[in-house]
């Protein structure tokens, strides 16, 4: 018996605007960051209780938290042009 | 450097800070550098093997939408070096001049601290094994004590092992010699 062929649809048929929007990206953003800053959190406060005040640990905190708050606002600006 | 946190006795003072060696950090964080390039290195191969995989309907912006999740990507791979690096660096040996504390950063969530008095010190050795340990001085060091608890302390992938085993050795015989000159007084 001959069974027909099986028909996969192509990618390019693929629609994802119902999972791809603003709202959902934002909200995305929204979850990523509370478990960032959960995380941060617990970083910072190992790095002050045990860190012992030492000139890297002071030199680490800046750079992490500089580099953290560039790349959110990054991503927020990609959402905004999106 | 304060060293509150340690409650050392007035008149003890850290000889020596233990760590692994820079290259056990530095491996992760080239592991990391090589994952903030992956998302591209798998655009290429499939735009090389299966260009058909690429050929998809997205809404909106499509290079914004790319952004936002390389930011997103990266911020993970930040974090994970930050944590990585948190563990490397409060991953520590204290050496005194009365005792070793051994504070051990298991995980972010998981910390601990013991201590341990030179005088309970029964051997110290240090294993350096393999071609690039030999050649970048790293190695495992083994504190073993002589209590009935027995508890030894072990750290792996010491940098310079030998100098450790020294200092550890030179406070131990210190306070061997003072215990011959007269023992402490017992209250």
């Amino acid at each position: 018996m001959d069974l027909p062929p099986i028909e996969v649809p192509g990618f390019h048929n693929v629609s994802l605007s119902l999972f791809i929007n603003t709202p959902v990206l934002l909200l995305i953003l929204l979850v990523f960051f509370i478990f960032y800053i959960i995380v941060s959190s617990v970083l910072i406060y190992h790095w002050s209780a045990y860190g012992m005040k030492n000139h890297g640990i002071l030199v680490g905190k800046t750079l992490f938290i500089l580099v953290s708050i560039f790349l959110f606002c990054v991503s927020f600006l990609a959402i905004s042009y999106f | 450097m304060s060293y509150d946190i340690l409650n050392l006795d007035p008149d003890e003072q850290v000889i020596i800070e233990v760590r692994k060696h820079w290259i056990v950090f530095a491996s992760s964080a080239v592991a990391l550098l090589f994952s903030a390039f992956l998302p591209f290195i798998i655009f290429t191969l499939f735009k090389m093997f299966v260009p058909g995989m690429l050929e998809i309907n997205l809404p909106g912006n499509v290079p914004a939408l790319f952004l936002f999740f390389y930011c997103i990507w990266l911020l993970a791979l930040w974090l994970s070096f930050f944590v990585n690096w948190t563990k490397y660096y409060l991953d520590v040996w204290y050496v005194t001049g009365k005792r070793i504390i051994a504070v051990e950063q298991r995980n972010i969530f998981d910390r601990g601290i013991s201590n341990l008095r030179f005088d309970k010190i029964q051997d110290v050795t240090i294993d350096v094994r393999g071609f690039l340990p030999t050649l970048l001085n790293f190695g495992d060091i083994k504190v073993q004590t002589a209590g009935e608890d027995n508890v030894d302390f072990y750290m792996t992938s010491v940098g310079n092992p030998e100098k450790v085993r020294r200092v550890i050795f030179s406070q131990h015989n210190e306070i061997g010699d003072k215990w011959i000159k007269g023992p402490p007084r017992a209250f």
